[in-house]
């Protein structure tokens, strides 16, 4: 049996094939997200569907999570992204106790029970200073990707205290601190910082190891350290970690196994 | 005149013995806490407030101090130039006779200006009366709250503080959904969709102890009439009832909730407050540590684009639940 | 010694305290050079300050930064510790008017974030226990609480509630669920005798109902007695009355410095100064001897300096009253910085300044000061009172500062404010200042040097 995960995030869209009976990921991709966001949902699938050799047919049940999930049509049922990532995580990782997930515009803490169960969690939807748009912001500020930000901040000798809680005011910090002469690869580790705190201030009452770092942020250098300071503990970052949402759709799939209300 | 009560805990009885006619502001049709955008750290409900009691000229507004929002809220309408706006001081201590004398004078106080704004003194029986009307009304609210559903219950109690009468909600089955408590401050009729939205998810508010909710119906103050004058019975009656975040310590309100969240098994709290709500806000960690429940923080008077984020707060939180 | 009046940053004072110390200065016990603060105490705020130059400043500057280890001497002394909350001004009065008692605010924490440059991470701590950045920065004091690392656990915490500030009171509720209990006590919202109510008068020009001051009579008499239990003795009206005898020679000092300070052509003193000196007048730092003697000598330092003409600030200065304490001690040196003096100030506590009534019962003239505290009453009767004083010290701006997550900040400024473009007509700001206030200096500089151009240009050729 295949089932399909489908997250439906703000930055980009992730798709999971799963075969259950393998218990594999037989296929995985990722596009970016925009205004037609089912379009774009289901042409991701569709090429999925062609790279694993795979008849629509042959998918049993379809699992739609993320912000955009409501818009996702074909799929049976939507189920929160805290339950996915949770699942998909403790599939990856058994051990996780707790979970940290950086979108690009909001952050989760979710703690989980032995087993995997959600017992609580807690979300930062509202301040983007502990969200990937930090990041996002500063790279476009300094006209640099994501991923060269994040190697500048491996470089660091000494960290930048961005003091400022709001990503506005913060930015006016960071040019501020530039135009002092504060090198760039501290003034990137110093965001890193601040992200991190913002998050740990989400998760202290969460947090218990083993913890696991999901999303999109976690694949960026210096991130999972940052955290791993803040939070005093080791943080791993989970295999797949832009993935993790979607598998664990699938993996609701599996559970659920409604039927595709057709494409 | 109507008098309209910026607070559940301005007895309404007192006001209807006067003659006039009390009702819970927050009830009114033009009482709209969603102008947005705010001021920095102003709270919505106290902004509504104040903006109502600046349009209402033709009627009295009684603010409470039960926050700092409301006492300087009242500060602004005054320099608006609302002249029939009273500021009635709510005790926050219950432990000691301070707060028992407060009450006392500032219902005496209350009194005289509601006879200023065309009241008439009410004679012990009226009061009495009064009292029992409203008494008998919160009790049948509060036994039909697990007959009806919390739609159901939410809009009857509204009616009861716009004009005191008890119109039985329709019954409603049983449901077999999670049960949750819904803990917090006011909770408006344009907030009711939240309760739609829990049944929708899977749960449904087995406990509403919000500030216009079971809260806010106190049991009926029974008293001896040869043996007590009515207006002390009030006065202990409303002291003895008040249970509310502001209230210093607040371990009534613990109270009061544990053993209705254990009778109804509530499996969850979901803590509403306004934006900017201090006192509410910092329960959250409070009532998960006290219950032992998880606790879902719900936030009203935010901007407009933030509903479908709280939406998608609220399902995980459901989600995790079942 | 009388080297002419300049502001020192710290490196400069390590060389001014050396050349003092050569000259024969005498220092209390707590004194020293200002560094080791930052060296001991992590106090690195104080690297971005800059200091007045005058051993008298040097004394206030040690005495603000040593109370934590005055409590701790205390407590290892034998001495009973009272944490004061909220009322500022009051009930330290009646602590420190029985031998063995010192209380302190653990409100004060507030300045910590700052002074320690964010480093202790309390602000951060306050989050992780659930009380974020939407509250005052009071909530320092939580994880003070918790960790014992800044003040000694107080024997006794006693708070006033009902009329004051919710994010606060909020704060302290949490305390007591943290396992702190606390002895709260009433402050009804002070209001304007109803005709037919008998009036009662308050300094600053109040009044109020009898009903009121009988309430908060009889609170205090619980605190008293309450006190009296932990020092093991009665709190009876001769202490009481030699109490409040010994609080009001602070504030008549105080209102001295005051007078001499705000009212004089040019600012003998920085607005830094001027801001922990009447810091001192809520709790006397712990203590209240000492507070007379380090106050004495600012007024000596200001009245040697007024004789001489010598200035810190000049006259062409604006001349700025200040709202609201600022959580970012900074602020103070960039107002002075932008081309503008302190001629005035309401932190908050405008009633801990006013003279406690000696023709009265003790605890009779307590309630009375106690219910005249600007943040217990009307807005419009805190503001009545800064139009006064703005006349009277001839403001040419005002400053209503923003606390940022305070409860009474959101709306209290703007009536203010109001108030004071109705009464006298001069250019008025509300600016917010967070513990750190580095990254935002660009715009609140902007402001404020904007005010200060403003002000200066409606001065008559």
């Amino acid at each position: 049996m295949i089932c399909a995960g489908i997250d439906a995030g703000s930055r980009s869209i992730k798709v999971v094939l799963f075969d259950t009976a393998r218990a594999q990921i037989i296929a995985s991709g990722l596009a970016d997200q925009g205004v037609e966001q089912e379009r774009l949902a289901a042409e991701l699938f569709e090429s999925l569907l062609q790279q694993a050799g795979l008849d629509r047919s042959r998918i049993s049940s379809v699992v739609a999570t993320g912000y955009g999930r409501n818009a996702i049509r074909f799929a049976g049922t939507t189920i929160t992204e805290i339950t996915c990532h949770a699942r998909g995580v403790h599939w990856l990782a058994p051990d996780a106790r707790s979970i940290i997930e950086i979108g690009g515009q909001d952050s989760k803490i979710i703690s989980l029970e032995e087993g995997g169960r959600v017992r609580d969690f807690a979300m930062n939807d509202r301040c983007a200073a502990g969200t990937g748009r930090f990041l996002e912001m500063v790279a476009a500020r300094l006209d640099m990707t994501w991923e060269k930000l994040a190697q500048l901040g491996r470089q660091s000798q000494a960290p930048a205290l961005i003091s400022n809680v709001c990503v506005v005011f913060a930015e006016t910090e960071i040019i501020g601190l530039l135009a002092d002469g504060k090198p760039l690869p501290d003034v990137v580790a110093g965001v890193q910082n601040a992200i991190a705190t913002r998050v740990a201030a989400l998760a202290s009452r969460l947090a218990s190891p083993p913890v696991y770092f999901t999303g999109g942020v976690a694949l960026l250098p210096g991130m999972a350290r940052a955290l791993e300071e803040v939070l005093a503990c080791p943080v791993r970052v989970a295999p797949r970690p832009q993935f993790t949402g979607a598998l664990g759709a699938a993996l609701c799939a599996r559970a659920a196994n409604p039927s595709p209300a057709g494409l | 005149m109507d008098v309209f009560l910026a607070s559940p805990w301005i007895p309404a009885e007192w006001i209807r013995a006067h003659g006039l006619q009390p009702r819970g502001l927050w009830s009114a049709e033009d009482f709209q806490p969603g102008a947005w955008p705010l001021s920095a750290g102003l709270c919505a409900f106290a902004d509504a407030a104040v903006r109502f009691a600046e349009a209402r000229t033709d009627s009295a507004v009684v603010f409470s101090t039960a926050c700092d929002q409301m006492r300087r809220g009242f500060d602004a309408a005054i320099l608006e130039g609302q002249r029939r706006a009273f500021l009635f001081n709510l005790p926050a201590t219950w432990q000691t006779p301070a707060g028992t004398q407060i009450f006392r004078s500032e219902l005496e106080r209350l009194g005289q200006f509601l006879l200023a704004i065309g009241g008439s003194a009410p004679s012990p029986e009226v009061l009495r009366r009064e009292m029992s009307q409203a008494g008998g009304a919160r009790q049948r609210l509060l036994e039909s709250a697990s007959a009806t559903s919390p739609r159901g219950f939410a809009q009857a109690v509204a009616q009861f503080h716009w004009d005191g009468a008890f119109s039985p909600p329709p019954p409603a089955p049983p449901a077999n959904q999670i049960p949750i408590a819904l803990v917090g401050g006011p909770f408006l009729a344009p907030h009711w969709e939240w309760l739609d939205e829990l049944e929708a998810a899977g749960a449904r508010v087995a406990l509403n102890a919000t500030e216009m909710g079971e809260r806010s119906l106190p049991p009926d103050f029974e008293f001896d009439p040869a043996a007590i004058h009515p207006f002390d019975a009030l006065v202990r009656g409303c002291c003895d009832n008040i249970v509310d975040v502001f209230q210093r310590p607040n371990t009534r309100l613990y109270s009061w909730l544990k053993p209705r969240l254990a009778s109804r098994n509530v499996r969850g709290i979901v803590l509403w407050h306004f934006i900017g709500c201090d006192l509410w806000r910092v329960e959250a960690p409070t009532l998960r540590e006290t219950f032992a429940l998880p606790v879902l923080l719900l936030e009203a008077g935010g901007e407009p684009g933030a509903a479908p984020r709280q939406l998608d707060r609220l399902q995980a939180f459901v989600e995790t639940l079942r | 010694m009388n080297s002419p009046p300049r502001k020192l940053d710290l490196d400069q004072w390590d060389g001014r305290y050396e050349q003092l110390r050569r000259d024969g200065l005498r220092e209390p016990a707590y004194g020293g050079p200002l560094r080791r603060h930052v060296v001991r105490e992590k106090d690195f705020r104080l690297q971005q300050l800059r200091f007045d130059n005058s051993p008298a400043a040097l004394r206030l500057w040690n005495f603000l930064l040593t109370e934590n280890q005055r409590l701790h001497q205390a407590r290892a002394e034998g001495d009973k510790i009272v944490g004061t909350m909220k009322d500022l001004g009051t009930v330290p009065v009646m602590a420190y008017a029985l031998p063995g008692l010192r209380a302190f605010y653990p409100d004060g924490a507030w300045w910590t974030p700052c002074l320690m440059e964010c480093g202790d991470k309390l602000l951060q701590k306050a989050e992780m226990m659930g009380i974020d950045a939407s509250f005052c920065p009071v909530r320092a004091m939580l994880p003070a609480f918790q960790e014992g690392g800044h003040f000694p656990r107080p024997d006794l915490l006693v708070c006033s509630a009902g009329a004051i500030c919710d994010d606060f009171s909020a704060i302290a509720q949490r305390l007591e669920h943290l396992g702190h209990p606390i002895l709260w006590w009433e402050t009804p919202r002070r209001r304007q005798p109803a005709s037919g109510e008998r009036a009662c008068a308050l300094p600053g020009h109040l009044a109020a109902p009898q009903v009121q001051v009988d309430c908060v009579r009889a609170e205090l008499q619980r605190i008293a007695r309450a006190l009296g239990e932990l020092a093991g003795q009665t709190l009876d009206d001769s202490f009481l009355a030699a109490g409040i005898c010994a609080a009001n020679q602070v504030r008549q000092r105080l209102d001295s410095l005051r007078r001499a300070v705000y009212c004089a052509p040019a600012a003998p003193l920085p607005a830094l100064e001027m801001l922990v000196a009447e810091m001192l007048a809520i709790h006397f730092c712990s203590d209240r001897q000492e507070t007379i003697a380090v106050l004495d000598a600012l007024l000596a330092e200001v009245q040697s300096r007024a004789h001489r003409s010598q200035f810190i600030i000049g006259p062409d200065a604006a001349r700025i009253f200040w709202v609201n304490p600022v959580a970012d001690l900074r602020a103070m040196n960039l107002l002075e910085d932008l081309g503008g003096r302190l001629c005035g100030s309401d932190f908050m506590f405008s009633h801990a300044l006013d003279l406690i009534p000696e023709n009265l019962p003790p605890l009779d003239a307590l309630a009375r000061a106690a219910l005249a505290d600007p943040m217990v009453g009307p807005t419009e009767d805190r503001a009545a009172r800064i139009v006064r004083e703005c006349r009277s010290n001839r403001a040419e701006a005002l400053v209503v500062s923003r606390i940022p997550g305070a409860s009474h900040c959101a709306r209290e400024g703007e009536i203010i404010l109001q108030i004071v473009r109705r009464e006298i007509g001069i250019p008025a700001i509300e600016l917010e200042i967070p513990p750190v206030c580095d990254a935002l200096s660009p715009s609140l500089g902007s402001r404020l040097r904007a005010l200060v151009e403003t002000a200066q240009a409606r001065r008559p050729k």
